[in-house]
C-alpha cells in the first residue's frame, strides 16, 4: 500500500517537471506542423552570414550563438508540437520558472511567434557587435515573414504571438547572460591568460599571439554530461625522441603534407570552414541541416526540433572540447614539425589560434553527425545527399552515402591540411559521437515528425 | 489516345529535363567564376600568412615594406570578400529555385543531379 502511494508521488511529480503539450490547447490555434520549415531555415542562414563578417566570433562564440537561437526557436513553438515537451527541464539550469507561459486559453500563430523569437534573439546573441548591414538585413526578414504571416489573422493573435516570441528570447537571453560566455566576442582571448611555457605546450602559429578563449571550457554546458562523461583520455605523451609515438605521429603529417593527393588537398579546402574563405565549422553543418530539411520539404516543427538538437550538440562539443584544449595544451603540429622534423614544413592551410587536442572540426561534426543520423538516417547512419552547401563558396559539391562517413571525413581533412595529429581528430571524433548521443538520449524531443 | 498520352508524358519529361539543364547551367557558370575567387581567396590567406610569419619572426629587419604589403593585401582581402559574397548571393539565388523544383516537381531532382554530377565535380563519398 506504501509502496503505490509512494510510486504514485513519485509519478505525479515526474508529471510535473516533463508535462507534455495540451492537446485542447493545441486546437486552439494552427499546429506547429502546419507551417513551412524554410523559415527556420533562412534565420539561420542569416546568422551565418552574421557570424562570419563579425569580428571576436571565433569557432566556440559562433557556436553558442547558434546554441541559443536554436533553443530560443523550439521554445517559441513547440506549445503547438503534440507531446512535446519545454527544454527547460533537461537544460543545465534553465528551469520552467525562468521561461514564460503561453496563454492556454488563447490562439496562437507559431510561426509568428518563431519569427519574433528567433530575430529577437539573433539580435542580442550579437548586441553590441551587429553592424548596421547585419541589422538591416534581419530586419529586412523579420518584417518579411512578419507580413507575410499576418496575412487573415486575427490582430490579438498576432500581437499575443509576437509578443510570447519575443518573451521567450528575452528570458533565453537572460539564460545565457550567465554560461560564461556572454559578450565574449568582445574579449574573445579572455585576457589576462598567461601562457605554459613548457616544450609541450602551445605556440603561436600566425600573428596571433594569443590563442582564443582559454577559459572556455569553464563554460556551462546545456547538458552536464557532455562535458563530464565525455573528457577524452591524455594525449600521447610528448616526446621528441625519433623513436618514440608522438614523433610518429607528428611525421605522419609532414609525410601526408608531402604526399597529399589533389582530392585530398580539395578535402582540405572544402572542410576549411574559416569564415574568410568559407563558412564557420558549425555554419557548415547547420548549411547541411538547412539544406536536408528543405530537400524533405521538412515543417517548421521538424525544423525546430531538428534546429534545437544540432543546437545543443554543436554548443556543448565546443565547451567540451575547449576543456580538453587547454587542459593538455599541445603543440600544434606545425610548430612541432619545423622545430624537430622539418624546418620547411607548411600546412596546406592556416592553423587556428589554439591548442591541437582535439580537433573541434572533429569533435563538433562528430556530435552533428550523430543528431543527422537520429534525424534522418538509419541507425548505421546511411543517408545519401549532396551537400551543396559550399557551391556559393567555390567549393566542390560533395555526395554522401552515410553521415558516419561524412564526420570521418571532416576528420581526416585536418590531417591533410597538417593542423592535427591523427589522435587530435579520433579522439575528437570519439567525444562527439559520445556528446551526440548524449542529446540524442536525454533530448526527447517528438519523433516521427516530418 | 494512347499515343497523345504517352507524346504528352514525354513532352512534360523533356521538360523538366530541359529546365534542369538550363538551371544547371546557369549555376555552372556562375561556379566556375566562384571557383576562381575562391583560389584568389586560398592564395591571398596563404600570402598574408606568409608576410605576417616573417613580421613575427623578424625575418628580415626592415620590416616596413613587409607592413606596406601586409596593409595592402589586407585591402585587396576586403575587395575579394565582397566579390565572393556578390558572387555566393547570386548562386543562392540560383540554387534556392533549383532547391525548391527539386523537392516540389516530380522527375527534377534525378535530372537535375546528373546534370549537375555531369556539369561540376561531384566526389561521391562511401
Amino acid at each position: 500500500m506504501l509502496i503505490g502511494i509512494l510510486l504514485l508521488l513519485i509519478s505525479c511529480n515526474k508529471n510535473d517537471t516533463v508535462s507534455t503539450t495540451d492537446l485542447t490547447f493545441i486546437g486552439l490555434s494552427k499546429s506547429t506542423s502546419t507551417y513551412s520549415g524554410k523559415q527556420a531555415a533562412e534565420y539561420f542562414e542569416l546568422l551565418c552570414t552574421f557570424s562570419k563578417t563579425t569580428a571576436g566570433f571565433f569557432p566556440p562564440q559562433v557556436a553558442r550563438a547558434y546554441g541559443y537561437v536554436g533553443i530560443t526557436g523550439y521554445e517559441a513553438v513547440f506549445n503547438g508540437i503534440p507531446n512535446a515537451t519545454s527544454l527547460s527541464n533537461p537544460l543545465n539550469g534553465l528551469g520552467a520558472d525562468l521561461l514564460p507561459k503561453a496563454d492556454k486559453t488563447k490562439a496562437y500563430n507559431w510561426a509568428l511567434a518563431y519569427n519574433a523569437a528567433t530575430a529577437e534573439i539573433i539580435r542580442k546573441m550579437f548586441l553590441q557587435a551587429l553592424s548596421k548591414i547585419n541589422a538591416a538585413s534581419l530586419d529586412s526578414l523579420v518584417k518579411s515573414y512578419s507580413n507575410r504571416l499576418s496575412v487573415g489573422e486575427d490582430s490579438n493573435v498576432i500581437l499575443r504571438s509576437i509578443q510570447f516570441g519575443k518573451d521567450i528570447a528575452g528570458a533565453i537571453y537572460t539564460y545565457s547572460t550567465t554560461d560564461g560566455g556572454d559578450l565574449s566576442y568582445l574579449d574573445p582571448f579572455q585576457l589576462p591568460y598567461t601562457k605554459p611555457t613548457d616544450s609541450a605546450a602551445w605556440v603561436p602559429t600566425s600573428a596571433i599571439q594569443n590563442p582564443v578563449s582559454p577559459k572556455w571550457g569553464n563554460n556551462r554546458p546545456f547538458l552536464i554530461q557532455n562535458v563530464s562523461t565525455t573528457q577524452p583520455s591524455s594525449p600521447i605523451p610528448f616526446s621528441t625522441g625519433v623513436n618514440s609515438e608522438f614523433y610518429s605521429q607528428a611525421l605522419l603529417v609532414n609525410n601526408q603534407v608531402k604526399m597529399n593527393s589533389a582530392e585530398q588537398i580539395e578535402i582540405t579546402k572544402y572542410w576549411a570552414d574559416d569564415p574568410f574563405n568559407t563558412f564557420t565549422p558549425t555554419g557548415h553543418t547547420f548549411g547541411i541541416l538547412s539544406q536536408i530539411l528543405q530537400e524533405n520539404r521538412a515543417s517548421l516543427e521538424k525544423s525546430v526540433i531538428g534546429f534545437a538538437k544540432l543546437s545543443i550538440a554543436e554548443n556543448d562539443a565546443f565547451i567540451c572540447c575547449w576543456k580538453g584544449k587547454y587542459q593538455y595544451n599541445l603543440i600544434r603540429p606545425v610548430s612541432y614539425i619545423k622545430k624537430y622534423i622539418n624546418p620547411a614544413f607548411t600546412t596546406v592551410i592556416g592553423t587556428p589560434p589554439f591548442p591541437a587536442y582535439t580537433s573541434g572540426h572533429s569533435c563538433e561534426m562528430g556530435a552533428g553527425s550523430k543528431i543527422f543520423i537520429s534525424l534522418f538516417a538509419n541507425e548505421n547512419g546511411d543517408y545519401t545527399f549532396t551537400d551543396y552547401s559550399q557551391l556559393k563558396y567555390g567549393l566542390s559539391v560533395r555526395n554522401y552515402t552515410n553521415f558516419n562517413s561524412m564526420a570521418d571525413e571532416c576528420a581526416k581533412s585536418r590531417l591533410y591540411g597538417g593542423l592535427h595529429y591523427p589522435m587530435d581528430n579520433d579522439k575528437g571524433l570519439q567525444v562527439g559521437r559520445a556528446i551526440g548521443n548524449n542529446v540524442n538520449t536525454i533530448i526527447i524531443l517528438p519523433s516521427n515528425i516530418h | 489516345m494512347y499515343l497523345l498520352s504517352l507524346l504528352m508524358v514525354g513532352f512534360s519529361c523533356n521538360l523538366k529535363k530541359n529546365s534542369a539543364i538550363d538551371d544547371v547551367q546557369r549555376i555552372a557558370t556562375l561556379s566556375e567564376k566562384a571557383v576562381q575567387i575562391r583560389e584568389e581567396r586560398f592564395n591571398l590567406s596563404t600570402k598574408i600568412r606568409s608576410i605576417e610569419d616573417s613580421l613575427f619572426k623578424k625575418v628580415q629587419t626592415d620590416t616596413f615594406h613587409l607592413k606596406k604589403l601586409l596593409d595592402s593585401l589586407n585591402s585587396i582581402k576586403v575587395k575579394v570578400l565582397e566579390a565572393t559574397q556578390l558572387l555566393a548571393d547570386s548562386i543562392k539565388i540560383e540554387m534556392d529555385k533549383a532547391m525548391e523544383k527539386r523537392s516540389t516537381i516530380e522527375g527534377y531532382k534525378n535530372s537535375f543531379d546528373k546534370e549537375m554530377k555531369r556539369k561540376l565535380r561531384v566526389v561521391t563519398i562511401r
